[in-house]
């Protein structure tokens, strides 16, 4: 007997080959978003996390700020107090000669600390002939290392010389080796960069007796603590020793937040699945309920139906699980260069192009697969299974069943829809929960989707009583159909939904950035400076700099900026120096100041912070922060809170009149210059460009405002392009239900052609139901789409960044977004309605 | 506002952040057993005529020839002592500053840590009861105060490792050097003068002209302070032995290597004997020693006035290679016949240069009365 119930069972779907491959593209479609969409991510967030170890190396714990060190602590660590595993470092930017923009970074090492704090290159370089390269780096005149690929840049092999310019001049460098790097992500770290032994390149930058910091390795557990006393007892005041960890902490953070939007559109893809997978396997069982309404009456009892259909869904869940795993693999091949461009273009460079699978990720995506296609299953098996078998074999019991089923979503949707917000409401700086919040609301959304379209269909019927029945009956099919096409609209609708959302959000986001730039550049012309700010005399010459700039003819006035950090008790704070004048003060975006504020921002000891720094070390206006000065512990009073979106984790501003009385004078590493009204630009530029040498670039600031606009799309290049996957993965889905739906009606259409209904119109009616459907969910996006982009604006990244957006509104987005859904469903109708068309009334009556 | 870099802020801020951090290290997880770095050994192959070199017999005037002579290739400070506790617990220490250089002439420079010269010190602690022995190293430059050392007193120091004349130009010497819970901290005093090797403190190593080494010793030096061993502190007396030699030698080609024996005997006389081996088999005829008497007589030894008889083998198991663990020194024509035994077999030195330097046990007669003593042995080249 239960060999005959299997036949019956696969014949059934043999006999539905359509449907069948529809139930497995459904199953296959929902993993393998969530599955590329995953490993995308993880790949390129796992080899960002490679590349930061590769980047910290062994050390775990840093001396030193950005103005550097005087060596002589290095020496009084090492001889007097004993510390092991110390490197000391000093680096410079310096341009490859005679006149390229070309900036490489010069290291300075000493190759003699201890072996196992060395790099790996020095101990595999050369071919094991490290002993002669040693000599060399020690005892050759401006002899260097360079990485493989530096050298490919520079067509340069052994033996052969190149030219930099540092802040001393011109230099002529002997490359004495060549650094093999292990491996893709150290090959990436070593390019465009120059190693040196330390006393070269003091002589190449003349950092005579500075260090631009120590690493250290210090052991782990109990033993660290007293060394790290030692340590810290002596070091002087203006320095300290920061865990390595925490510098890591602070880049990870950074990619934490940058990771939200991506993070959103892989929960968005895993509701999408989710639908896509209840969608087709629900398809499943309804359809076999003639099947099973005979088999009932036949004798078979209720378990036995029960698991076969259960046992049956396993195996089409596990090969869909499969397929969509694979498939899944296959699209997130082809998203994680995108993905990894992304993070290189904003972060630093991953080089990441392998796909790192973890097993949890193909767990996630079994449990998936599996889980929600039992899930689907489980409802209707059970009600086909406790009904008569008489009432199994009526389809309007189903119906009117799955009326029930409406209403009950509508109270689970709008119980979930309240339960999204009360998460996001509550789950405060957890970004995490804040976007668990919307993955509820958005789920709330989809079941009061088929509520939603059954009222809209009412309101329809209404007003198309008077036509024809061809007018009426799409109305009425979507209506009396909701089991089936309810679920299709609201996978729909939720893919709609999040297009509209995410692109309201980017688009503000846009705006508001745009803007920002286009206030804070109230200066015609930028100076960057750059170098190491503990030079000798750099002070003094960008002081030099900044008065010749001043005096040109046709410069109205200057400004400088300072780029630095300030220690506070709780570690080094990122702050920027300024010396502002009139012109400049409509830079700031100030959202809250106090009053005079910008005489008492150059008098008082006070600061502004931006809105992030604000957002992070949770200040007020009228807050004091305490900053660590050399003679001891300072109090600055918040005097406004400013716009910023140029960091994530936000800065402070002082005046620089305030921070030279504390704080030594390193330069600046921006000039700006305010032209006056007559003077020509271009003229300008280029007698500023006379006054400028190497390691200083002149911008105007329109090509700042391009460059950074650059930066942005770049940003969000990746989110659009998983965006687009997310919705045409829906699309596909919607089609394959839609098809299924048109294909398990073949009896009804059979009667319709029967009773007189021409192709033509046979076709019209199918398309018209289709692209109301499309509508439906497209009209029930908008306002879902504009929540979703509220949430994602004011509440998700104001957490993540601590930044306040504008909100734009496009109302041309939201016809786009309309005629998305429209479209898409049209689109996936028409298909189906031209095969139901041609149908042959007779045989279509017959396939039932 | 300012000049901002605006949206790549952020990139400069990781670079900051994470290419502040010495950007081309990588963890190498086939690293586990690292290949021998040859760098020291190697620096040296270098044929350079600048170096002065040892031809003949010099006069050495202190305290200048306790400093470094750099326009010479090597040198080194070598300590080497058996020590005990009340309880008679037995305790070796080595303590050795080479000095190299890289070139025959300092080079001028503004830069502080410019130099032609590199120091290498050995640490070494052997623990005869419970068969511990223990080996670390340091190197550097000498720089900048990192390392070096005086001329005008008993100085040399690598980091923290030092040997330094405590308050006067010479003795007491104080040794300090610590590695995580391994530690000596000794005072080291003698009334003696230096004894010079070779001839008249010229030493010579193979043939060629100048192929030889300034070389003096204090072959006796009381000694005493604190010893650390696996964090547990003990307080130790015993004797000790300074060497200091300086050369631009090397070995010959046929040379493979040497074996070095410094011994301290009952009757307060002192024997050194330094055996090349010939990758030949063959017996070296530059091997030579030197017996200083209790009246402080030297009777020069030579190749074939000096037997050695290998007695026994020990593998080291953490290198596979195979040295000899005893032997019979015997000095026919003097009617003196010793065995030499290492404290512990495990006395093998794993560092950048790898060698077996190890205390030993003195046993023999000596005109038919028997006679007791102590001292170190150096194995190289095995």
């Amino acid at each position: 007997m239960a060999g005959l119930l299997r036949r019956s069972s696969r014949n059934h779907l043999f006999r539905h080959p359509g449907q069948l491959v529809l139930a497995l593209l459904g199953v296959a479609l929902g993993v393998a978003v969530v599955v590329a969409v995953d490993l995308a991510l993880e790949s390129a967030f796992r080899s960002f996390a490679l590349a930061g170890e590769a980047v910290s190396g062994r050390a775990t714990h840093v001396i030193g700020e950005d103005e550097g060190l005087d060596e002589q602590l290095y020496i009084r660590l090492r001889v007097e107090q004993g510390i092991r595993n110390m490197a000391p470092l000093i680096r410079d930017d310096v341009a490859l000669a005679p006149d390229s923009d070309d900036r490489y970074t010069l290291y300075g090492i000493d190759p003699l600390i201890e072996k196992d704090f060395r790099a790996a290159w020095q101990k595999q370089s050369a071919g094991g002939d490290s002993g002669r390269l040693l000599r060399k780096l020690l005892t050759e005149p401006n002899g260097v290392l360079i990485g493989e690929r530096t050298a490919r840049r520079l067509h340069a092999a052994a033996g052969d010389t190149f030219l930099i310019r540092t802040a001393t001049g011109l230099h002529v460098l002997t490359i004495i080796g060549l650094i093999e790097a292990s491996d893709a992500v150290a090959e990436q770290l070593l390019d465009k960069v120059i190693v040196a032994d330390i006393a070269t390149v003091q002589e190449l930058t003349g950092l005579y007796g500075r260090l631009s910091r120590i690493e250290l390795m210090l052991p782990e557990g109990a033993e660290q603590g007293p060394i790290l006393e030692k340590i810290r007892r002596a070091l002087p005041e203006n320095l300290r020793i920061t865990a390595v960890e925490t510098q890591a902490q602070a880049a990870r953070e950074m990619t934490e937040a940058f990771s939200v939007n991506l993070k959103a559109l892989g929960l968005l893809s895993l509701l999408v699945g989710l639908f896509l997978i209840y969608n087709a396997m629900l398809f499943l069982v309804v359809q076999r309920r003639g099947l099973i309404g005979i088999l009932r009456a036949l004798g078979v009892t209720r378990w036995e139906i029960f698991g076969l259909i259960l046992r049956e869904a396993l195996l089409l869940a596990v090969i869909g699980t499969l397929l969509g795993t694979l498939a899944g693999i296959g699209i997130g091949r082809f998203l994680l260069p995108s993905v990894s461009a992304t993070l290189s273009s904003v972060y630093f460079a991953t080089g990441s192009d392998t796909l790192l699978i973890a097993p949890e990720q193909i767990f996630k995506a079994v449990a998936l697969g599996i889980g929600a296609s039992l899930l689907a299953v489980l409802p209707p098996a059970f009600e086909a299974t406790q009904v008569s078998p008489a009432a199994a074999l009526a389809r309007s019991r189903l119906e009117s069943g799955s009326k029930r089923m409406v209403r009950l979503g509508l109270g689970f949707g709008l119980l979930l829809i309240a339960l999204g917000l009360a998460v996001i409401e509550l789950s405060e700086s957890s970004i995490r929960f804040s976007l668990a919040g919307i993955f509820l609301l958005m789920a709330g959304f989809a079941l009061l989707t088929p509520a939603a379209t059954l009222g809209l269909m009412q309101g329809i019927g209404r007003l198309v009583e008077s036509r024809s029945i061809i007018g009426r009956l799409p109305v009425r099919l979507i209506s009396a159909e909701i089991s089936r096409t309810g679920i299709a609209m609201a996978a729909l609708m939720i893919a709609v939904a999040a297009t509209i959302g995410m692109d309201l959000m980017i688009t503000s986001f846009r705006q508001t950035v745009s803007d920002w730039i286009r206030t804070s550049l109230q200066g015609d012309l930028y100076v960057t400076l750059t170098g190491n700010p503990a030079a000798p005399g750099k002070a003094a010459k960008n002081r030099k700099l900044k008065a010749a700039i001043q005096a040109l003819p046709g410069v109205d006035a200057t400004s400088s900026v300072l780029r630095t950090s300030l220690p506070a008790p709780t570690g080094p704070l990122p702050a920027a120096v300024f010396d502002l004048n009139e012109r400049s003060h409509a830079g700031f975006l100030l959202l809250q100041q106090s009053e005079a504020v910008w005489e008492r921002f150059e008098q008082k000891p006070t600061i502004f912070v931006t809105e992030a720094f604000a957002y992070h070390h949770r200040l007020k206006l009228g807050d004091t922060l305490t900053l660590l000065a050399p003679t001891g512990p300072a109090m600055y009073q918040v005097l406004g809170i400013y716009a910023d979106y140029s960091g994530d984790r936000g800065h402070i501003a002082m005046s620089r009149r305030q921070y030279l009385r504390h704080w030594p004078d390193l330069g600046f590493t921006g000039i700006g210059v305010y032209a006056r009204r007559e003077a020509g630009i271009t003229e300008l530029e280029k007698s500023i460009r006379r006054t400028l040498s190497a390691g200083q670039t002149l911008r105007s600031a329109r090509a700042i405002y391009e460059a950074s606009m650059h930066v942005f799309e770049q940003t969000f290049a990746i989110t659009e392009t998983l965006r687009g996957l997310a919705a045409g993965i829906a699309m596909i889905g919607v089609f394959g239900a839609l098809t299924a739906l048109q294909l398990e009606r073949a009896r009804q259409i059979g009667i319709l052609r029967a009773i007189g209904l021409t192709p033509a119109q046979l076709y019209r009616l199918i398309a018209t139901e289709t692209g109301l459907m499309g509508l439906c969910a497209g009209l029930f996006a908008l306002p879902v789409g504009c929540l979703v982009a509220y949430e994602l604006i004011f509440v998700i990244y104001r957490r993540a960044f601590g930044w306040t957006m504008a909100f734009h509104f496009h109302p041309e987005m939201l016809l786009y977004g309309l005629l998305l859904a429209f479209g898409a469903a049209l689109l996936a109708g028409l298909w189906p309605a031209r095969k139901m068309a041609r149908i042959n009334p007779a045989e279509a009556l017959r396939m039932e | 506002m300012m000049s901002k870099r605006l949206w790549l802020l952020p990139i400069a801020l990781a670079l900051a952040a994470g290419g502040g951090l010495m950007t081309f290290r990588y963890k190498d997880p086939a690293d586990v057993e690292p290949p021998k770095d040859d760098a020291f050994s190697d620096t040296l192959s270098a044929g350079d005529p600048g170096f002065e070199r040892a031809y003949r017999p010099r006069p050495f005037s202190f305290p200048d020839d306790f400093g470094p002579h750099e326009r010479f290739r090597t040198e080194w400070w070598y300590f080497t002592g058996n020590l005990q506790t009340q309880g008679r617990r037995r305790f070796g220490y080595e303590l050795t500053f080479f000095r190299f250089a890289l070139t025959p002439h300092r080079p001028a420079s503004q830069s502080a840590w410019r130099t032609n010269q590199l120091y290498m010190a050995h640490f070494a602690l052997t623990d005869a009861k419970t068969g511990g022995f223990f080996a670390d190293e340091r190197f550097s430059r000498a720089a900048n105060g990192l390392a070096g050392a005086r001329n005008d007193r008993y100085r040399v120091w690598l980091y923290d490792w030092k040997a330094e004349s405590r308050d006067d130009v010479d003795f007491p010497i104080r040794l300090q050097a610590r590695s995580g819970a391994f530690a000596i901290d000794l005072n080291l005093e003698t009334q003696d003068s230096p004894v010079l090797q070779g001839d008249k403190g010229l030493s010579q190593k193979s043939a060629e002209p100048g192929n030889a080494s300034y070389y003096y010793s204090y072959p006796r030096i009381a000694t005493n302070g604190i010893l650390t061993v696996g964090g547990k502190i003990h307080r130790v007396t015993g004797e000790s032995w300074m060497d200091r030699e300086w050369s631009t030698s090397a070995l010959a080609k046929e040379q493979a290597g040497w074996d070095w024996f410094a011994l301290q005997l009952d009757d307060k006389s002192e024997l050194m004997f330094y055996r090349f081996r010939r990758k030949d088999g063959r017996p070296d005829p530059n091997s030579a020693g030197a017996w200083f008497l209790a009246d402080r007589s030297k009777l020069p030894l030579t190749e074939r006035e000096v037997v050695v008889e290998v007695l026994g083998y020990w593998k080291s198991p953490h290198s596979k290679i195979t040295y000899p663990a005893r032997w019979r020194l015997s000095v026919p024509g003097q009617k003196l016949s010793l065995e030499i035994v290492p404290l512990i077999n495990d006395q093998e030195l794993n560092l950048s240069y790898r060698y077996w330097e190890g205390a030993v046990s003195v046993r023999g007669r000596w005109n038919g009365k028997e006679i007791e003593g102590k001292g170190y042995v150096e194995l190289t080249g095995y």
